[in-house]
């Protein structure tokens, strides 16, 4: 007779599976892996193209979609047509409780037979508790009411989560974010580099705080960064050195970074639409991001990248006359243009429908081959999550909260002088002075539309076009559908 | 010497005089018919006359002329329908003995080998009731559904194939890459001219003996043998034309620019520019060939059949072609009185050439480009216009298909060689009782290769070369020991089948990635200036005793069991083992003594069965397992190295089970006026429980892939009827015949599930609900179009839509609580057949002969993907011409929306407006042979050349339908994702069309 108890040749059976330390490393680092897909491009069986770009930064004031060149969705975004089928938001959300998943996994297999320390338990601990509450925060942020995932659902009966309020997502976000804090180390060797820290948590613990406007724990908890954490704005005098060397390839996981998501090749497949963890292919491909893909310019540059996405003029008129920033940030006429064929040629305004083109984390550092895929699709650089200088500003947006205006005028003026800008003048409205050097400081990094949101200012930015529903983004529609309507849509949606 | 000689022609059972009947002489064109009386009288001459007399119902007789001038001959009934032996599984049985429903059609019946179809599939369409055949694509060697008796599951519904006794596992790994348009037909290594017959087992009782494996049908192939008698050699063989049956109208160069200017869109300086015939230079004349050699013959202790095979064909879209080199070698020896052995051997490679991704969909991609780009430039890259805003205008679209399809730049190639070979032995241990062994391989090698050189379409991009290499090997071996024991006692009949059935899978894949090869001439990944490299295996394994008890009462009373056990690895242990069993019987009435005999029935037959069958086959193997996948990376440490993540990306469900079929058949075979009519109807009602799912599961459980379960009972019932007649006016001998079949499909459970949403890439546009079809098309409904302010400002609010104004399509509020949102999606079409039926025809005058057959599918909508990016109005592609009608003003369309750039009111989101009535009938081959006149054939060429036809055919002559694409006949809309997708099915995303073939063939015997 044949033999019937086969086993899988292609993958390994969970018992076999978490038992040493380098099991639950393997196990932690599919739980980042799923933050690299927000940025990446093609899931499988979503067909995402870089879609958290699209509800992070187009859909601001910051950025304008290519009227030619950029995808429907992008395009949508851009002008507020928001609907709960779209593509971002089911791309997005199934990445985010991917990441929960392997996080839960993590913690429940902690306490099952294995080999690992006390003290390796409770680090693996504190990293899993970072990650479910970061991927929970980023939920809060998109969606306001998100489910809750704190456990591993085994039911096939019983998997569909109903809406969190806002308070229990605070509570275990903001208890997850402080008991990682509690466990995790303070730094990690080279070999490890890249993986969360104390004061990372310690820092989302204040950032959670702010978006909670509970502003004595925000303050209490950016505090202790400051005071006792590794990180520093980089801030030599030069500006446009330091503000190079911050989103440089060669300089990732510098003394300002509080949290990258890490990208590097070229050590795989070159495939960029082979990217996500589920794919059929059975290989996750190349490590990068479709940066410059998305973002170099298009029509006719050369490179011959989509040149999906420009910043606006809107954008570019809010930086102060001499703010080294520009620079750095913003390709214009005048400027020499870097991209992936390597050769600098002078920058033609008429390659972008704005006369601009984003240069955040490009220019003549970053556009070389190392940091490059050989097919010029994917770039390595890391993306800058959560960097010293927003903190800062999050910092002065609690102190103009709780009335200490010196102190927030003085974290403010911190960054200008980084950027090369003089102090605020005495007088000036800090709430306005905050939010616009919040603007500039952070532009094309997933945070100013969260902002727009969160200051309530989004009738005041998009005038007409706004609806009040856009405060929060509608949960994906397929979610809605495969919940069986246990989970509820946002109103307006 | 010349004379004539006269005679009468007899019913033989009545004695009654036959009129009509034929009577030639042989060898000659000289012949006469009977009058009312059955006499005749025929001039002959020479002295080795001979007659042959035939009429239709009846058996042939030749007689020899000596010296009578009056002869009597007794025509016999024909009744050789009854006595055909049909192959159900493991076994053998007379047509007229059968309980079960079986459909079958014969080589002869069907002139397979002059039919220009390319793998053994397709001849089905239209011939047997109760099988549908839809092709996935015109692209020849594409996958094609198979339905038996309507869909039954969401997962798998393509019958069991049996070839020679090895069951064929399909799957869809043969491919390179995963674009489910780069998928090949696992079939299409069988040379349809090797086949002498196929048996369908529609329900239950017959199809039960193959248990785990059956619910879905199953189809019997048996392959050409040698005969006893005389060696003979065939050749057979046809070229043929293919074009394509139909063109979309599109926008001429004023009409775009005048559209893209009200979406916002400047092309101006293209004015003037001449209207470029995009479909007519994509659209192309392909070439079909086909050679087909075979050398038979046998004694009665030993036969054999050789054959050999060439087809070759060309798409009507570029990059599009197939050949396929077979060979077949079946041969029986008998070892004394109790012994005999025998082989079927099919070597086959089939090379298919198939659209790369840039250069799929090459028709619509055509249709859609602006229509002033040019196609060539001289300095353009390989000879082509490049795409870039100078050839194309800022925010122009258009992608040149030749220069993406042609092979220099881009190509795809499958090549899958196949060895299937089956083995046996039998020995009859005493009278009546018979052992026999089968072993059978199923052995496909494959390599997939996709090649992209380092040439910029729009001759700026820097491409690298690539080419990804793909080497799949599946092996299936299947080996079967069965016991028959056949008595007769008396008026009784028993036939008592015993047996076991081994079968085990294994598949293995190696894919190689090479970038910016060395040098593209050398074909090989491993040399280029990055190699990447991924495996993938997969095994299962099946295990199932059998066993079969046929019992009959004078011929009268029928009775049949069938009972299986099966195990399997593709469960967990609780779960592995499940019992199929099925009970049919029959009566003849016809033979009862009471039943009126001869005037009008020849034959009359009820017959019942019920049984059950099962379904195996998950989405993902090893589902009831908790496994990790292996192949997550994250970068860590200053070196930035990915370090392998692992953790699980399918939902794991211990408790996974077969999906089980009960088949309830209730049918009749009737046979009327000397078999010249001959009907066979059924009612069948299958309800699948227990059904294999990809259930999709809430995103927060972490998986966003389908988890396996079973979920509900879905109900297919309908009727089939087949009606044959056949007759003869004079010299001309014709029939008709034609079968329809009717599917009601309804989800009569789905557990605690209340619905189930799907669509392809993560899309919501199908919907599976209890009470309704499944995966039926779910969306919006359209109410007309918004005249006037007025009617804007009344309007209900819609969440779909960010502003509107006149000229914009009213959504339907259908549940009614004043505003338009997700919770007023509703049916809008079904994508399964409500009914599919064939006609065909045939004729013969002497030498002339021809046939028809037309095949029809009724009671199908489809969403018509492919028109919503021509005619949504908002991209910068062209339009069909349809858009000139759109919405100007008050009153001027109450259909097609006004264009407005970016459609802030959602026009072309999911909804009716996509959704078209795809029923169409087809007329499928129409042929016109001429066979020389055999005695002078054989005058001429000194007996070596024994039978000689040529013939013109046509493929695909004429489809009469309302949908608007290219080809009504539409499966799955195009993903990233393998396999059928049953529950989002009906989407046409623009596949090529079937082609129009015209062919001339000849068929000479030596």
């Amino acid at each position: 007779c044949n033999n019937l108890d086969l086993v899988p040749l292609d993958k390994l059976t969970s018992g076999d599976f978490y038992k040493t330390a380098a099991d639950f490393d393997g196990a932690i680092f599919a739980s980042y892996s799923s933050i690299q897909d927000f940025w990446g491009t093609s899931t499988e069986t979503l067909g995402e193209a870089g879609e958290f770009w699209k509800i992070s930064v187009v859909s601001s004031d910051d950025v304008i979609a290519d009227p030619n060149n950029a995808d429907g969705i992008s395009r949508d975004a851009d002008n507020l047509i928001i609907r709960a089928s779209d593509k971002p938001y089911a791309a997005i959300y199934t990445q985010i409780y991917e990441g929960i998943l392997r996080a839960n996994l993590v913690l429940e297999n902690l306490n099952n037979e294995n080999q690992l320390t006390a003290e390796q338990k409770s680090r693996f601990e504190g990293e899993a508790k970072f990650l479910r509450a970061f991927f929970h925060f980023e939920a809060l942020k998109l969606w306001g009411t998100p489910p809750l995932a704190t456990q591993v659902k085994r039911d096939l009966n019983d998997l569909a989560l109903p809406n969190a309020t806002p308070e229990q997502l605070y509570t275990q976000i903001l208890a997850d974010f402080t008991d990682a804090y509690n466990k995790l180390p303070l730094t990690w060797d080279d070999a490890n580099k890249g993986r969360v820290t104390k004061y990372a948590a310690q820092a989302y613990v204040g950032k959670v705080n702010v978006w909670k406007k509970d502003w004595p724990a925000a303050i209490a908890a950016f505090e202790d960064v400051i005071t006792n954490g590794p990180f520093s704005l980089i801030s030599t005098g030069n500006s446009q050195k330091d503000l190079d060397d911050v989103f440089a390839f060669n300089n990732e996981n510098n003394p300002e970074s509080i949290f990258e998501v890490q990208y590097g090749g070229p050590f795989s497949d070159d495939n960029v639409w082979v990217f996500d963890d589920t794919h059929s292919e059975a290989f996750k491909a190349s490590q990068g991001t479709t940066r410059s893909l998305y973002w170099d310019a298009g029509n006719g540059a050369p490179g011959g990248k989509s040149g999906w996405w420009a910043p606006s003029p809107d954008l570019v008129a809010a930086y102060e006359p001499n703010d080294a920033r520009l620079k750095v940030y913003v390709y214009q006429a005048g400027d020499t243009y870097y991209t992936t064929d390597y050769t600098p040629v002078p920058y033609n305004p008429e390659w972008s429908s704005t006369g601009y083109t984003m240069k955040k984390y490009g220019g003549a550092r970053n556009m070389v081959q190392a940091d490059n895929s050989p097919n010029q699709q994917a770039n390595f650089n890391n993306e800058r999550l959560y960097r010293f200088a927003e903190l800062k500003l999050l910092y002065a947006e609690a102190l103009i909260a709780q009335g200490r205006t010196a102190d927030a005028a003085q974290q403010i003026n911190d960054i200008r002088r980084r950027a090369g800008l003089p102090d605020l003048v005495a007088g000036v409205d800090l709430t306005e002075a905050l939010r616009k050097e919040k603007r500039v400081e952070l532009a094309f990094e997933p945070h100013r539309w969260f902002d727009i949101v969160r200051w309530g200012i989004g009738a005041q930015v998009f005038g007409s076009k706004w609806q009040d529903k856009y405060n929060v983004y509608p949960l994906p529609q397929t979610e809605i559908d495969r919940t069986g309507g246990i989970l509820k849509q946002n109103p307006g949606y | 010497q010349e004379r004539s000689v006269s005679g009468k022609v007899t019913d033989s059972d009545k004695g009654d005089g036959l009129p009509g009947v034929s009577v030639l002489l042989k060898g000659t064109s000289t012949g006469t018919s009977t009058d009312v009386n059955g006499n005749f009288t025929l001039p002959i001459t020479g002295n080795n006359a001979r007659l042959v007399i035939s009429y239709v119902g009846y058996a042939s007789q030749e007689i020899p002329v000596t010296n009578q001038t009056n002869l009597t001959i007794a025509l016999k009934p024909d009744i050789k329908a009854l006595e055909e032996v049909v192959v159900v599984g493991f076994g053998t049985q007379k047509k007229g003995d059968l309980t079960g429903a079986v459909g079958g059609i014969r080589g002869d019946d069907i002139g397979i080998t002059s039919k220009p179809v390319s793998s053994p599939d397709q001849i089905l369409a239209g011939r047997a009731s109760g099988v549908s055949i839809a092709n996935r694509s015109g692209d020849p060697g594409a996958p094609i559904n198979v339905r038996i008796r309507g869909i039954g599951s969401p997962g798998v519904n393509q019958p069991l194939w049996v070839i020679d006794g090895v069951p064929i596992v399909q799957t869809e790994n043969m491919t390179v890459n995963t674009g489910s348009n780069t998928e090949s037909n696992p079939l299409a290594g069988i040379n349809p001219s090797d086949i002498e017959s196929i048996d369908v087992l529609k329900d239950a009782s017959a199809a039960a003996i193959y248990g785990a494996r059956a619910a879905n049908g199953v189809i019997i192939v048996t392959t050409k043998r040698g005969k006893d008698g005389k060696a003979s050699f065939t050749y057979d063989g046809y070229v043929g034309k293919g074009s394509t049956q139909k063109r979309l109208d599109v926008l001429n160069v004023e009409q775009y620019i005048d559209l893209q200017q009200e979406l916002g869109r400047d092309f101006s300086q293209f004015r003037g520019q001449p209207f470029v015939d995009w479909q007519d230079a994509v659209f192309r004349t392909s070439t079909i060939i086909n050679h087909n050699i075979a050398v038979s013959g046998g004694s009665p202790t030993a036969n054999y059949f050789v054959g050999a095979g060439y087809y070759d064909q060309d798409g009507i879209e570029p990059a599009q072609g197939f050949t396929r080199y077979s060979i077949k070698a079946n041969s029986d020896v008998s070892v004394g009185k109790k012994l005999k052995f025998g082989e079927s051997l099919l070597l086959s490679s089939v090379n298919r050439l198939t659209q790369s991704e840039s250069g799929s969909f090459a028709g619509i991609g055509a249709a859609d480009n602006a229509p002033y780009f040019k196609i060539y430039d001289p300095n353009g890259p390989l000879g082509y216009n490049p795409e870039n805003t100078t050839t194309l205008g800022e925010g122009g679209d258009a992608s040149n298909i030749l220069l993406r399809a042609d092979t220099r730049a881009n190509s795809t190639r499958i090549i899958t060689r196949k060895v299937l070979a089956s083995i046996y032995g039998e020995w009859e241990i005493i009278a009546g009782l018979k052992y026999r062994i089968t072993g059978g391989v199923d052995y496909n090698v494959g390599s997939g290769d996709f090649f992209q050189e380092a040439i910029a379409f729009d001759g700026i991009t820097p491409r690298s070369s690539l080419l990804v290499q793909e080497r799949p090997i599946e092996l299936t071996t299947n080996l079967s020991h069965t016991l028959t024991y056949n008595k007769v006692f008396g008026d009784h009949s028993l036939t008592v089948l015993v047996g076991e059935e081994e079968t085990n899978f294994r598949f293995d894949k190696v894919r190689l990635q090479g970038n910016s090869l060395f040098n593209s001439k050398i074909q090989f990944a491993s040399t280029g200036s990055t190699v990447a490299a991924a495996n993938e295996a997969d095994q299962w394994a099946l295990r199932g005793f059998l066993g079969r008890v046929n019992y009959s009462y004078k011929g009268k009373y029928l009775f049949t069991a069938n009972v299986r056990n099966d195990n399997t690895s593709r469960f967990a242990k609780g779960n592995r083992s499940q019992t199929f069993p099925s009970f049919s019987a029959g009566w003849r009435i016809s033979e009862e003594s009471f039943f009126p005999k001869g005037n009008v029935f020849d034959d009359l037959k009820i017959r019942g069965s019920w049984g059950q069958s099962g379904n195996q086959f998950t989405g993902a193997n090893f589902a009831f397992l908790s496994t990790l996948k292996t192949t997550i990376f994250y970068p860590i440490g200053t070196g930035q190295v990915p370090m392998r993540g692992l953790a699980p990306v399918n939902f794991t469900n211990e408790n996974l089970r077969w999906e089980t079929s009960n088949q309830l058949d209730i049918g009749t075979d009737i046979s009327l006026l000397r078999s010249r009519i001959e009907i066979t109807a059924d009612y069948y009602r299958k309800i699948t429980k227990d059904v294999l799912i990809g259930l999709p599961i809430p995103f927060t459980s972490g998986y966003f892939l389908a988890a396996d379960a079973n979920v509900g009972e879905i109900l297919n019932r309908g009727i089939e009827l087949a009606v044959n007649y056949r007759n003869r006016i004079g010299e001309v001998s014709y029939s008709l015949g034609g079968n329809i079949t009717t599917v009601h499909n309804e989800v009569l459970d789905l557990g605690n599930i209340t619905e189930i949403i799907t669509g392809v890439s993560g899309a919501s546009t199908h919907r599976t609900t209890v009470g309704e079809p499944l995966g039926y098309l779910y969306g919006y409904k359209t109410d007309g179009i918004y005249q006037t302010q007025a009617e804007v400002d009344a309007a209900l609010p819609d969440a779909f839509s960010s502003d509107r104004a006149p000229g914009d399509i009213r959504f339907v509020d259908v549940n009614k609580d004043g505003r338009v949102d997700a919770l007023d999606r509703t049916k809008i079409g079904n994508p399964n057949p409500r009914y599919f039926y064939g006609i065909n025809g045939s004729a013969s005058y002497k030498g002339f002969d021809l046939t028809l057959l037309l095949q029809g599918v009724g009671g199908i909508e489809v969403y018509n993907e492919a028109r919503v990016g021509m005619e949504s109005m908002t991209g910068a592609n062209n339009s069909t011409t349809r858009v000139l009608d759109r919405w100007t003003e008050a009153g001027s369309s109450n259909t097609m929306p006004r264009a407005v750039a970016n459609d802030p009111n959602g026009n072309g989101r999911y909804s009716d407006r996509w959704i078209e009535n795809a029923s169409f009938m087809r007329i499928k081959n129409l042929q016109i042979g001429y066979a020389l006149p055999t005695t002078k054939l054989q005058g001429w060429t000194k007996e070596f050349v024994s039978k000689a036809r040529i013939y013109v055919a046509a493929q695909n002559l004429y489809t009469f339908t309302k949908y608007l694409g290219f080809d009504p006949e539409v499966t799955r809309g195009f993903s990233f994702q393998k396999g059928d997708i049953v529950l989002a099915n009906g989407q046409d995303p623009g596949n090529s069309p079937q082609p129009r073939i015209y062919q001339l063939g000849v068929q000479v015997t030596f």
